[in-house]
């Protein structure tokens, strides 16, 4: 996950950056196409600005060749406005660009041609003025001043004549009229006999004819020239350059555009990506996200609700039965045949708890906890609730699950609960049930006073922890006698608490609370030191209970130990009983424990022998030296004939395997008397004798 | 050739239509930057500007002569001579080159060059804004029209150019007439004509009535060149070009004696005479000088109003 967001990590920014990157270019571009714009339009303006003063320039000058006079300020206003704009084209940066190089060379040749343009327009003028004068004068004589001549009809001819000439090469702009001139006037010259007015104007018309002789012709070449001039020219070649080059400047910049919009298409394409992918990574995490809810509502294995899944539904469940159920012993069969066998278990229950008779009431199917699962059924009464109970209860019990071809048969503790809170409630009475064996399917009401029991759990829990404090904790002691002699053969040590009034309660009233806490090892240690102390004085031998619990203590065990080898004399007095009725939780331990006790003397007695699990079987493994039978058999020896029987069969047993018999709750002379018959060598009870604080006191009553 | 033919069509058309006169009269009033006119009267007049203090712009443009010298041959700094007649500095934004051969294309460039020459001013950039620099009054008064900061040498030629843009004769007689503000004498009328149809219009016209075309001294009778004077084969070394002048404005001419760039005419009437037998190829009678003068005298305009 975080190496895909690493992944993708960088792309927004190559986006970003290639869309900056074209936002910059685009501004470029823009900023490089105004430049190109603006001095485009410029450059043109200053080529416009040029040809059109070029052309009035020439007009004007026409027009000052025609008229007699005009005002030439035009003229030089015209031609120093084009000087002035050349300049500006020279001073243009824009041109001075390699790109613009071959403008640029036209703009050389246009200035060389405008400096010449300039030469002929200053030869132009100077001759210009010259020869309209001439023309004036000699027109303007034929007006009436050539009269004076009347009376010289060959001069006068001779005068028309040329004035007709001159005026011919005027109007027909041709100086090809004039070669003949000044031979022409060359008779006029010779002034004899005139008067001084016809001599003053015969040498002012001389002037003027050999004025116009000499310079018309080239005043004639200087206007063709002036007509014929290519400036124009040059400003059609330099427009067309820069044009030529314009439009590559134009087209860099098309190629540009064309990089531009690839570029922002690029980033488009890759923002849209981008987007599409970021979709893609929005819809996983929405699809694991749902995985994951799904994870935390139901439950793997079975695909049942969960139990979180269960705690957020519990306020929306309406007039809800919890049926609980627990597997009972479940953990044997996930360690004998493996967690793969036990989870197909699960699954297979998992399918058989859905029972279509439950539909009606809106069932939800939950596991709770690794061998619990839970069923809320709603709208349902409580016998309803009990009945479904039992029924699911059996429909699993009566289910054969194979594993491996092997059948297995489990069965299943059930409770059904409408109290809130459903499930602490069901499981109270699971506990509860499981704690009495009872069978069945269990259901809660507040009469089974849980709580209450629960609180004196704590109550009692308390009061032994005081006792322990005060060193109320007391070993009593109740003799064992020799049946045949009647001799008190031993004392067995009996637990007991004395409370602060004085009063003395068995074990019946605290150990049951006190294996759920840690005080029940100080209570074992208390007996075990007791006794130990109260041995001394005596020459009979003790007898001390111990759990199984006891032996898989190692510090217990350890403990023992010491004493025993601090002790040596007593430890060969001392006898140890264990409890039957307790699982058997690790066979090689308790075999090693037993070994090791005996190394010091003691003899090992089995407790309680003849109710609940008992097993012949460990019996004979296990280096026994002691039997005692239950008080629940002893009781009903004499008058029941199956009893009989059945202690017949135990003390047979146990001779054959060389255990010692004990028989407990031994309370007349008839049950002696059949024990007697039987074989049995010891007994044990209020008859020879009630546990007292002391071993003397508990046999002072006895010994009839 | 559209274009002549087109040029001939309208000019033939547009001078019947509107009879222009080819004189045109001097604007009432000239746009100009006032206070920079103000520190170039100052400047203009202003010994400071020469190498030893003795010569200043206004010594051979004097405002009482029609801003030209009465003296033959202007004397610069150290008593030196120079080789040409000043011309008038009034009205000098309307020439279309300055100095006698236009070697000047602007006033910027006209200013520069009689600081510059050794016979007039003698001076240096570095040393007029020394000076400029030095004076308490000047730094005063630049940094009122240019801002704080050292006086340049480009400062005050622009002053001065910007105060000789100002030097405008208006409202001169001929001017009013040319606007139907007034009529001629008769005398002067035909001088008018007289002038203009033996030609001399044809150098002399326009706004400035010459100053807008170079012209040979001696057009039809030849005038002795003299080598040393600065004509425009001297700017151009074109044979052509030798007594080549530019055609000088007739603006305020009866107040500029003596005339020509050799200062050989001493009166008006001797000028106009010699100006028609050498440049027109005519012998005027007395009466058309005397016309042709009485004329020229209704150009004498109103002193500039910077001078006022």
């Amino acid at each position: 996950m975080s190496a895909r967001l690493r992944q993708i990590g960088w792309k927004p920014f190559l986006a970003l950056a290639a869309g900056v990157g074209s936002f910059s270019l685009l501004l470029y571009f823009y900023l490089s196409q105004r430049h190109v714009e603006y001095n485009f339009r410029e450059v043109r303006g200053h080529f416009h600005t040029i040809d059109r003063n070029y052309h009035r320039l020439n007009y004007e000058i026409l027009r000052s060749s025609l008229f007699a006079y005009s005002n030439q300020d035009e003229i030089t206003g015209d031609l120093n406005t084009l000087k002035d704009e050349y300049e500006a084209l020279r001073k243009n940066a824009f041109l001075e660009r390699s790109a613009y190089r071959r403008s640029h060379r036209s703009l050389v040749r246009l200035g060389e041609a405008l400096n010449r343009y300039e030469s002929m327009l200053d030869d132009f003028m100077m001759l210009n003025a010259g020869i309209k004068n001439s023309f004036v004068y000699i027109t303007s004589l034929s007006a009436d001043k050539v009269k004076m001549f009347e009376n010289d009809p060959m001069t006068y001819a001779r005068i028309l004549s040329v004035i007709a000439e001159v005026s011919q090469a005027r109007i027909l702009f041709d100086a090809t009229f004039l070669h003949d001139l000044n031979r022409e006037v060359e008779p006029l010259g010779e002034l004899s006999g005139m008067s001084k007015a016809q001599a003053a104007l015969i040498r002012s018309f001389m002037l003027h004819v050999h004025y116009i002789a000499a310079n018309y012709p080239g005043f004639v070449q200087n206007v063709n020239r002036i007509e014929t001039f290519n400036l124009d020219q040059r400003i059609v070649e330099l427009e067309t350059n820069f044009l030529d080059e314009a439009k590559r400047d134009y087209e860099m910049l098309d190629r540009f555009v064309v990089i531009l919009a690839a570029l922002f298409l690029t980033a488009l394409v890759l923002v849209m990506g981008l987007l599409i992918r970021a979709g893609n990574e929005n819809r996983r995490l929405r699809e694991l996200e749902g995985e994951l809810r799904h994870a935390i509502s139901h439950d793997q294995l079975t695909e049942l609700l969960s139990r979180s899944r269960f705690e957020q539904l519990q306020e929306q469940f309406e007039a809800p039965y919890l049926l609980l159920l627990n597997l009972d012993r479940f953990k044997h069969v996930n360690d004998f045949y493996g967690s793969a066998a036990g989870n197909a278990i699960l699954k297979e229950i998992a399918l058989l708890i859905r029972q279509p008779v439950l539909e009606p009431f809106h069932p939800y199917y939950f596991r709770l906890g690794g061998d619990e699962f839970g069923v809320v059924l709603q709208g349902i009464d409580a016998d309803r609730a009990r009945q479904m109970g039992r029924m699911l209860k059996k429909s699993i019990e009566g289910y054969t699950f194979f594993v491996d071809d092997i059948e297995v048969y489990l069965t299943v503790s059930v409770a059904v609960n409408g109290v809130a809170p459903l499930l602490e409630n069901a499981d109270l009475i699971l506990k509860y049930d499981k704690a009495r064996h009872s069978e069945g399917v269990l259901f809660f009401s507040e009469e089974l006073h849980l709580k209450e029991q629960a609180a004196r759990n704590i109550a009692t829990a308390h009061e032994l922890k005081r006792a322990l404090d005060r060193d109320a904790i007391v070993p009593w002691f109740q003799p064992i006698v020799q049946l045949q002699s009647g001799e008190v053969a031993k004392y067995e040590a009996l637990v007991r608490m004395v409370g602060s009034d004085g009063s003395v309660s068995g074990p019946a009233a605290f150990l049951e609370t006190a294996m759920q806490t840690p005080y029940y090892r100080r209570i074992t240690e208390v007996m075990v030191h007791k006794v130990f102390e109260a041995m001394e004085g005596y020459d009979t031998r003790f007898s001390i209970n111990l759990g199984m619990r006891d032996l898989a203590d190692e510090k217990m065990v350890s403990m023992l130990l010491s004493l025993l080898e601090t002790y040596k004399e007593r430890a060969g007095r001392l006898d140890i009983e264990l409890l039957e009725s307790e699982e058997l939780d690790d066979l090689e331990a308790v075999k090693t424990f037993i070994k090791q006790v005996k190394a010091y003397g003691c003899r090992i007695a089995i407790d309680d022998f003849g109710i609940g699990y008992s097993n012949f079987a460990y019996l004979m493994e296990l280096d026994i030296d002691i039997l005692k039978i239950d008080g629940s058999l002893i009781t009903k020896v004499v008058d029941d004939e199956m009893t009989q029987r059945t202690v017949r069969t135990i003390v047979r047993f146990a001779k054959q395997l060389g255990f010692e018999i004990v028989a407990e709750f031994v309370e007349n002379e008839e049950t002696i008397a059949v024990l007697r018959r039987m074989g049995v060598g010891y007994g044990q009870g209020y008859h020879f004798g009630r546990p007292a604080a002391a071993p003397e006191e508990s046999t002072s009553i006895s010994r009839s | 050739m559209k274009y002549w033919l087109a040029a001939i069509v309208l000019s033939a058309f547009s001078s019947l239509a509107m009879g222009q006169e080819p004189i045109k009269p001097l604007p009432r009033s000239v746009v100009y930057d006032h206070a920079k006119a103000a520190l170039g009267r100052q400047l203009f007049s202003d010994t400071l500007l020469s190498s030893d203090k003795t010569v200043a712009c206004a010594t051979c443009h004097s405002f009482d002569y029609g801003g030209a010298d009465p003296r033959p041959v202007s004397i610069g700094v150290g008593g030196k001579t120079g080789s040409v007649q000043s011309p008038t500095v009034y009205n000098a934004r309307y020439n279309f080159k300055q100095f006698w051969n236009g070697r000047a294309a602007s006033l910027m460039e006209q200013a520069s060059g009689p600081i510059h020459n050794p016979v007039e001013m003698g001076m240096q950039s570095t040393m007029i804004a020394q000076r400029l620099n030095a004076d308490p009054d000047y730094v005063k008064a630049f940094a009122a029209v240019y801002g704080e900061g050292e006086i340049t040498y480009e400062q005050a030629i622009e002053a001065i150019v910007e105060f000789e843009k100002a030097l405008v004769t208006p409202d001169s007689p001929f001017d009013r007439f040319l606007r139907g503000e007034t009529t001629l004498s008769p005398l002067e009328l035909e001088g008018y004509q007289r002038f203009k149809a033996y030609g001399c219009i044809t150098c002399h016209n326009g706004v400035n009535i010459g100053g807008n075309s170079f012209q040979k001294m001696g057009l039809f009778v030849p005038y002795e060149h003299d080598e040393a004077a600065p004509d425009l084969h001297a700017v151009t070394n074109k044979r052509r070009h030798m007594n080549v002048y530019k055609v000088p404005t007739l603006r305020n001419i009866a107040l500029t004696a003596p005339y020509f760039h050799d200062a050989s005419s001493k009166t008006l009437t001797d000028a106009v005479q010699k100006m028609s037998y050498h440049n027109l190829g005519v012998e005027l009678s007395d009466k058309d000088v005397r016309a042709i003068v009485a004329f020229l005298k209704t150009l004498t305009g109103e002193r500039p109003e910077v001078l006022r």
